[in-house]
């Protein structure tokens, strides 16, 4: 594993901000964290990056620890924070100038030509005159400019508008097409089932799942009106579908695996405005984050 | 040694130096051309009406300040003076940590590949930079008033090194102490505030020991107590020892001895902050 943590623990007095967390990212790998406020993505985060001492447990990114060792670990990650701030004193091609100067993988004409192609930035323009959203994207611009073995993005889309997302989504694909590892964590729960190879969803500072997205799209979830009586679910996909009804003869289907072996069956049963969608992480989210 | 960070902390700075270089020098060069108007003889006169108490509170005696090098002198603790080098300090030595933690920019900064040493040390090397041009241009202010006037007792420029060269090691101590305070905390204001309080509380500690019979020892309390620059001046001679031998046999401290007390002291400050960032936890921005 390329970046790994073992019963990660961050306390804070009595507060646990994360608690126990083990996870591996393989190299090339997107992994997205998910997770409300307060759920640890952050946390997590700045621990990779060295930040803050662990009060149990390791990180380790290439088999460095990431808090002794960070001047290495650092070597080898490109991250943009949440709230990414930038020198007010400086301009927007200052600024590029720093980051791309401050280390020797940076790229000064690759910052350049993200920040003004593709994010349209005006970087003659000051700091303390851009907006936040101008401010990510030249945050963004210095960050992907470099080419480092490992991304971390901690809500980069925070504060953009959708045609920049979808930019920022485009640039994370390209990053993995070029063999780099990725981490990052969203709150746009589509975001990350879009670009991610996994997505990780924290609760209160633990891992409470890993889904594969590739295994998520196959899932399905079929909803219907009965009609008549269900007949029993035929033993070949006992194990494998979750069938539930209500009293008023609502009908939904839980498929995990490929759903054109389930269509034959469903043919079969007496059902009218049946509605067949993929099952998605928001479903999954809010298995563990449900809104009350 | 990372080039960029050198250079962004002294973009950060450069007005400040800049509007505190002016100064310096107008303050000095105007102390010198002020001085040029009156005589010795006419200051000794003035001198004679005031009470002895106001003489204990002054560094050396009313007879070393009427003289021409000791009114040059005063410039040095000049409470104009005081205040610049006590803003480029405190400035400084504030936004080292707290400062950058309070605008947030800390997190981008350490992302890169550079040590928070390095960080620390390129911030600190600006400063202590910054100091020693003040001194420097305090020093500069004072020999070009001397060249553009005349004097009735010709003062020779090199009798002022002494007193520049202590303003530098106060500048250094009170930056130390500032970022030794900055890399505990994650606001700049309750930096200032810690810091604001000590010198003040400092500044009242050397009052009182001078001027309270039996209150002396508090002296040895306050970091003034080695900010001596009149005295440097005034006593030529010694300007340049670690320590005199008085007539009793009793020894003192020499101005070189101050100023290594204040630039040790400040030194020891840089190398505690050091410690203090290097391991705690970096919250988030604010």
């Amino acid at each position: 594993m390329y970046v790994e943590t073992s019963l990660l623990t961050k306390r804070y007095g009595g507060f646990t901000a994360l608690r126990d967390f083990s996870f591996g990212v393989a190299r090339g790998e997107v992994v997205g964290l998910l997770g409300p406020n307060g759920a640890g993505k952050t946390t997590l985060l700045r621990m990779l990056m060295g930040y803050l001492r662990p009060s149990a447990g390791r990180a380790s990114i290439d088999g460095l620890d990431c808090y002794r060792q960070s001047l290495g670990v650092h070597r080898r990650v490109s991250y943009l924070p949440g709230e990414a701030r930038l020198f007010r004193h400086m301009r927007g091609i200052e600024t590029v100038d720093f980051f791309t100067s401050v280390r020797r993988d940076g790229s000064r004409d690759r910052a350049i030509d993200l920040a003004t192609n593709r994010f349209g930035l005006d970087l003659s323009r000051g700091v303390s005159t851009m907006s936040t959203g101008m401010r990510q994207k030249l945050a963004l611009a210095v960050t992907l400019a470099v080419d480092t073995p490992l991304v971390i993005l901690d809500e980069p889309t925070s504060n953009l508008d959708p045609t920049v997302r979808a930019d920022v989504a485009a640039l994370v694909l390209e990053a993995k097409a070029a063999g780099r590892t990725v981490i990052f964590s969203s709150h746009v729960i589509s975001e990350v089932e879009q670009v991610c190879d996994r997505a990780v969803i924290l609760r209160q500072g633990q891992l409470v799942h890993t889904q594969v997205i590739s295994e998520l799209r196959k899932k399905h979830r079929i909803r219907a009106q009965l009609t008549g009586p269900l007949p029993s679910v035929p033993e070949s996909f006992n194990g494998n579908v979750l069938v539930a009804t209500d009293s008023a003869g609502a009908l939904t289907i839980e498929t995990p695996d490929e759903l054109s072996g389930l269509l034959g069956w469903l043919a079969t049963l007496p059902l009218s405005e049946v509605r067949i969608e993929p099952l998605g992480l928001r479903s999954l989210y809010d298995q563990y984050h449900t809104v009350s | 040694m990372n080039l960029a960070l050198w250079k962004k902390s002294f973009l950060e700075c450069r007005w400040l130096l800049f509007g505190c270089a002016i100064l310096m020098f107008a303050v000095h060069w105007l102390r010198v051309w002020v001085s040029s108007f009156f005589s010795t003889s006419d200051l000794e006169s003035m001198f004679s009406f005031m009470p002895e108490l106001v003489e204990n509170l002054m560094p050396v005696s009313f007879s070393q300040v009427a003289s021409s090098a000791g009114r040059i002198a005063v410039a040095y603790d000049d409470p104009i003076v005081l205040l610049l080098v006590t803003v480029w300090a405190i400035s400084r030595g504030s936004d080292a940590v707290s400062g950058e933690l309070n605008r947030g920019t800390m997190e981008m900064v350490l992302a890169q590949p550079v040590t928070r040493l390095g960080v620390l040390w390129s911030q600190a090397g600006v400063t202590i930079g910054g100091a020693a041009a003040l001194a420097t241009i305090a020093w500069l202010g004072t020999s070009l008033g001397l060249m553009s006037v005349t004097l009735e007792d010709p003062v020779s420029p090199r009798v002022f090194i002494p007193a520049a060269l202590n303003l530098f090691a106060m500048t250094v101590f009170i930056a130390g102490l500032t970022t030794m305070v900055s890399s505990g905390t994650n606001y700049r204001s309750r930096t200032i505030g810690i810091v604001g309080g000590f010198y003040a509380v400092s500044m009242i500690v050397k009052i009182v020991g001078r001027l309270a019979p039996g209150w002396k020892w508090l002296t040895y309390c306050s970091f003034f107590t080695p900010f001596e620059p009149q005295p440097m001046v005034s006593n030529a001679a010694t300007a340049w020892t670690l320590w005199t031998t008085k007539a009793s046999g009793a020894i003192q401290w020499g101005p070189l001895a101050y100023d290594s007390i204040l630039i040790g002291l400040g030194l020891a400050c840089y190398l505690a902050a050091t410690a203090i960032f290097c391991n705690r936890d970096l919250p988030a921005p604010l």
